[in-house]
C-alpha cells in the first residue's frame, strides 16, 4: 500500500476508523452496510488516486525542472560560442560590434574620448609557412594573452578575422591609446618561443583612431581611420604604431 | 464502428483507433487547456468500442509529458479496462516510455499497480 505518507494522515486515519467501524459494528440496515462499504471502497479509491497523481506530478516537476537547467547551461553555451573566438577566447568580431557600438553611444552622451585600435600581425602567412599552423596558433594566443596583461578590464578586446584584432579603449584619448599601443607592440616584439630548432617570434602593425563625444563618427569610420592608419604603419615598413590624423577634434 | 483519429497539437497527444483491429495509440504530450474537454469523445468512443465489439484491445500509450488533470482521466480510461477485463475481455496496455526517461517509467508503474486484470506491460525504446 501507498498509504505512507505523513501529507495525508487525516485521510488514513478516516479509513481506518471506517474500516474498522465497518467491520465491528453490525448494520441494521443490510443495505445501509452496502452503501458505507461501496462508499469506503470509492474513497480509498480516490485516495490512492490523488497520492498516485501528486507523485507523478512532483516526479514530471522535477523532470522538467532538470531540463529547464539542461536548457540554461546550452543556451549560456551558445551564448558563449556565438560571442566568443574559440581558438583566443576573446570576443569575437559581432560581439565587438555590439559593445562598441554601446560603448560610443555612451561615450557621446557623456561627451567622453574613445579610442580604436587596429591590430594587425606581420606576414603572418609567412609564420604559417615556416612554422607550421599550430605556431601560427601559438602567435593568434600569445597576442590575446599580450591583450590581457596589458589591457584594463574596461577595454574591448577582439579577434576582428583571421590575424587582426581590434581593441577599444573608453574614455581614452589619442595619445592615451597610442601609449597603450606602442605597449602591444613592444610585448608582441619582445616574444620569442622556440620551435623544433628554430627560434619563433613576431611583430605586428597597429593604426590607432580616436573621436570625442560631440564629434562622434559612426563606428564604422573610427574602424575606417584606424584600418587607414594601420594600412600606414604597414607602408613605413611594419612593426609600428600610427595614429589617423583625422576625426581627432579633442 | 468509426475509427477516430486526432491529430496532435503542441499540447495534445494525437488519438488513433482503429475499430476494426483493435489497436488503439495516444501518443504525445498531454496538457489541454480543459482535459475533459479534450478526452471526453476519446473516453466516449472507448466506452462505446467495449460495449459493442468483441475482439481483444490493445492500447499503446506513449507519453512524455501530462499534467494532473490528464493523469486523472488516463486512470478513468485504464479503470475502464480493467472493468472489461474483469469481465472477460482481453485487454492489453502497452505502456511505452524511452530507456533514459526514468519518470515516464515510473508513472508507468504507478498506473500499472492501480490495475489487475489487464495486462499491463511497461515498454522501453531507444532513440531508433
Amino acid at each position: 500500500m501507498i498509504f505512507d505518507s505523513l501529507m495525508f494522515s487525516s485521510e488514513e486515519n478516516v479509513i481506518r476508523t471506517a474500516r474498522d467501524f465497518l467491520n465491528r459494528h453490525p448494520f441494521a440496515d443490510p443495505l445501509a452496510r452496502e452503501h458505507m462499504a461501496v462508499l469506503l471502497n470509492e474513497y480509498e479509491k480516490l485516495f490512492r488516486q490523488t497520492m498516485r497523481i501528486v507523485k507523478m506530478g512532483d516526479r514530471m516537476q522535477s523532470r522538467l525542472s532538470t531540463l529547464n537547467e539542461t536548457l540554461r547551461c546550452k543556451q549560456e553555451e551558445l551564448c558563449y560560442l556565438a560571442t566568443t573566438d574559440v581558438l583566443t577566447g576573446l570576443c569575437n568580431r559581432r560581439s565587438f560590434m555590439e559593445l562598441a557600438q554601446q560603448e560610443l553611444e555612451r561615450s557621446g552622451r557623456h561627451n567622453l574620448s574613445l579610442s580604436l585600435l587596429l591590430l594587425d600581425v606581420d606576414r603572418f602567412k609567412l609564420v604559417n609557412d615556416r612554422f607550421g599552423h599550430q605556431a601560427g596558433d601559438m602567435v593568434l594566443k600569445h597576442i590575446a594573452e599580450t591583450g590581457r596583461s596589458t589591457l584594463r578590464k574596461i577595454d574591448v578586446f577582439a579577434r576582428f578575422g583571421g590575424e587582426e584584432f581590434v581593441v577599444l579603449l573608453p574614455e581614452t584619448g589619442l595619445e592615451g591609446a597610442a601609449v597603450v599601443a606602442e605597449r602591444l607592440r613592444m610585448n608582441m616584439a619582445d616574444y620569442k618561443i622556440l620551435v623544433g630548432d628554430r627560434m619563433l617570434s613576431y611583430t605586428a602593425s597597429i593604426g590607432v583612431a580616436s573621436c570625442r563625444g560631440t564629434a562622434l563618427p559612426d563606428l564604422g569610420a573610427l574602424i575606417k581611420a584606424a584600418d587607414e592608419a594601420l594600412y600606414a604603419s604597414k607602408n613605413k615598413g611594419r612593426n609600428m604604431v600610427t595614429c589617423s590624423p583625422a576625426g581627432v577634434p579633442e | 464502428m468509426d475509427n477516430m483519429t486526432i491529430t496532435a497539437t503542441r499540447s495534445c497527444p494525437a488519438v488513433d483507433f482503429k475499430a476494426e483491429s483493435g489497436e488503439l495509440e495516444i501518443r504525445g504530450e498531454s496538457y489541454p487547456e480543459h482535459a475533459l474537454k479534450f478526452y471526453e469523445p476519446v473516453l466516449q468512443w472507448i466506452q462505446e468500442y467495449l460495449e459493442t465489439c468483441s475482439q481483444p484491445v490493445i492500447l499503446t500509450v506513449d507519453m512524455v509529458y501530462f499534467n494532473s488533470s490528464s493523469s486523472k482521466i488516463l486512470m478513468s480510461l485504464f479503470d475502464m479496462l480493467e472493468e472489461a477485463a474483469a469481465n472477460g475481455k482481453k485487454v492489453t496496455v502497452r505502456w511505452l516510455h524511452h530507456v533514459e526517461n526514468e519518470v515516464a517509467l515510473e508513472c508507468g508503474e504507478e498506473f500499472k499497480e492501480e490495475t489487475r486484470y489487464l495486462d499491463f506491460q511497461l515498454i522501453p525504446y531507444g532513440d531508433d
